[in-house]
């Protein structure tokens, strides 16, 4: 396009295109009524200021919009959908999760399942309390009784929450059902049979323990615990006798459902934890023995002597 | 008065006033040529380094753009000449690969290339063309100044968007088929502006590139048939034979 440079000036000419364009260019030593084929036109080069107010909104809306966003991610993270856990017992109960285990509906999907989640509030508590907690309101309630089962579903898109989830409540109804002849079992939606997370152990001497809360029977275990150190404390011989017995029977047990060889090298655990046992009995029922210790009066030789004793009775 | 307030006061009446521009830039051609040198590392001469010319025009383009509020101004005038500077010889770059006019030619010591290549023009007609064209705008510009509008007025009240310009283009032809608006216009000085809205255009898109509109319609009144040539491409525009005689 061809311009005709229509005015002159020191710093730019006015210069009109073919098309009825006045614009200011460069006056690169143009004369008035010069016709070129190329000019380099003024630039609005702007440095004029925003208005306050325009450049205050435009900071409060990028403001806002970060804040949307990390309110919509707080919210997907916490109030939206992730997986939901369906506990099977005779009651029968589905617990919507969110990813960061909150959990955002309780629903019982039959009359026992409503009866077990009528008054009872979830709100604000994480996934694992909840399943322990209607799992012990269950117990309480009288739907499980040793013998009993515990099916627990898990559904959800991320493969990753499901296997979480399934150790998470593996690592917290273990503790709580031990002992109680329960069985647990978990599934994944799409799973057709479900797997045993914790088979039916024999009733403690006690029988089965009801917990109103989860609080309550973690009060359970500090008592529980207690005991048994205070018992090992009085008779250390009996208490290391029980837990080669326990063992042993847990071996056995283990063994059996594995083979008979398995069976037999139970069998042997079992008898070398007897064995443990009477010999720490025999070594270690003397309160003689242990006053010795707990007086300060050892000597090197005294800790010399207790680890030969336990050498032998382990060897 | 101080110095940065004099500066100021200086710099915003030559915003508004080419004239004061002009005095502007001619008391700050040290500082110019400074700015220059610092980018080509050498000193710019005058009517022979296009640098300084682009210099100049980035120093108005500063005078334009400054808001007293925002600092010093000669900083923003530097900024703009070394920013200009730059885009210039990054464009000047993309032409690397040709060969200048002026380089010698083969074999003919002390001729330049040019003086090789034939000259199919007329350099008597191209220079008497010329000297009608430069009477023809002064002719033009006189008008304007009757008017109350500078040629600067009308490239700042251009139409830069392209539908603007068409919407210009049918007020030109508007004009055109009713050559009494045309006279209207050289008589009272004033855009006849209610007997254009005929024409389908928006009174306010008028009224907002009034002093463009008065140039261009006064372009096809009678008397500027070379500036009319020019404008051939105008789709409302077809030469200088479509004048309207008034």
């Amino acid at each position: 396009m061809s311009y005709m440079i229509m005015e002159t000036r020191k710093a730019y000419a006015v210069a009109l295109d073919g098309e009825g364009r006045f614009m200011k260019v460069a006056n690169l030593g143009y004369e008035l009524g010069d016709t070129v084929e190329a000019v380099v036109p003024l630039k609005g080069f702007s440095q004029k200021r925003t208005k306050p107010g325009r450049r205050a909104l435009a900071g409060a809306l990028a403001l806002a919009a970060c804040l949307m966003l990390v309110c919509l991610s707080a919210y997907r993270a916490n109030f939206a959908l992730h997986g939901t856990v369906r506990i099977s017992i005779n009651p029968d109960v589905l617990l919507n999760v969110s990813r960061t285990e909150r959990v955002l509906e309780v629903e019982g999907l039959n009359d026992d399942g409503r009866s077990l989640v009528e008054q009872y509030d979830y709100r604000g508590k994480k996934r694992d309390t909840v399943v322990g907690e209607l799992v012990a309101r269950a117990a309480s309630q009288g739907y499980l009784r040793s013998g009993g089962e515990v099916n627990i579903t898990l559904d959800s898109d991320d493969a990753r929450w499901q296997s979480e989830a399934e150790a998470a409540l593996t690592r917290q109804l273990r503790p709580q059902l031990e002992n109680s002849g329960v069985t647990v079992t978990m599934s994944s939606a799409g799973e057709s049979v479900p797997h045993t997370v914790m088979s039916a152990q024999p009733e403690a001497q006690g029988g089965w323990h009801n917990w109103d809360s989860y609080e309550e029977y973690h009060q359970y275990r500090v008592e529980h615990w207690g005991d048994l150190i205070e018992q090992f404390g009085q008779d250390p011989g009996g208490a290391m006798e029980q837990f080669g017995k326990d063992t042993g029977e847990a071996l056995e047990q283990f063994g059996q459902a594995t083979g008979e060889a398995a069976e037999q090298f139970g069998q042997a655990m079992e008898d070398w934890g007897e064995a443990v046992g009477e010999a720490a009995e025999d070594k270690f029922a003397n309160e003689e023995y242990w006053k010795k210790f707990l007086s300060g009066g050892v000597s090197g030789e005294d800790i010399g002597g207790l680890l030969r004793d336990i050498w032998h009775i382990f060897g | 008065m101080d110095k940065g307030s004099q500066i100021i006061s200086q710099v915003e009446a030559a915003a508004r006033d080419p004239q004061a521009a002009d005095e502007l830039i001619s008391q700050y051609m040290g500082f110019i040529k400074t700015e220059t040198a610092r980018f080509l590392g050498r000193i710019p001469q005058e009517g022979r380094d296009d640098e300084l010319s682009i210099a100049m025009m980035a120093f108005y383009e500063a005078i334009k753009a400054y808001d007293s509020g925002r600092g010093s101004f000669l900083a923003l005038a530097a900024l703009s000449i070394k920013n200009r500077l730059i885009d210039y010889s990054r464009t000047e770059k993309r032409h690397s690969g040709l060969i200048s006019l002026d380089e010698p030619a083969d074999g003919q010591e002390g001729a330049a290339l040019v003086d090789a290549i034939p000259d199919e023009r007329r350099p008597i007609e191209e220079a008497t063309g010329r000297i009608a064209a430069k009477s023809e705008i002064q002719e033009f510009s006189r008008q304007l100044d009757r008017f109350g509008v500078s040629l600067s007025d009308v490239a700042d009240n251009c139409p830069r968007q392209e539908r603007t310009l068409k919407a210009c283009y049918r007020v030109l032809g508007y004009a055109k088929s009713h050559p009494e608006l045309l006279g209207e216009l050289v008589r009272t000085g004033r855009l006849p502006m209610s007997a254009l809205e005929p024409c389908g255009v928006e009174r306010k898109t008028m009224e907002r590139h009034r002093k463009y509109l008065m140039a261009i319609l006064l372009a096809y009144t009678n008397g500027y048939e070379i500036i009319r040539g020019h404008l051939s491409q105008m789709p409302a525009g077809k030469g200088a034979d479509d004048r309207c005689h008034i």
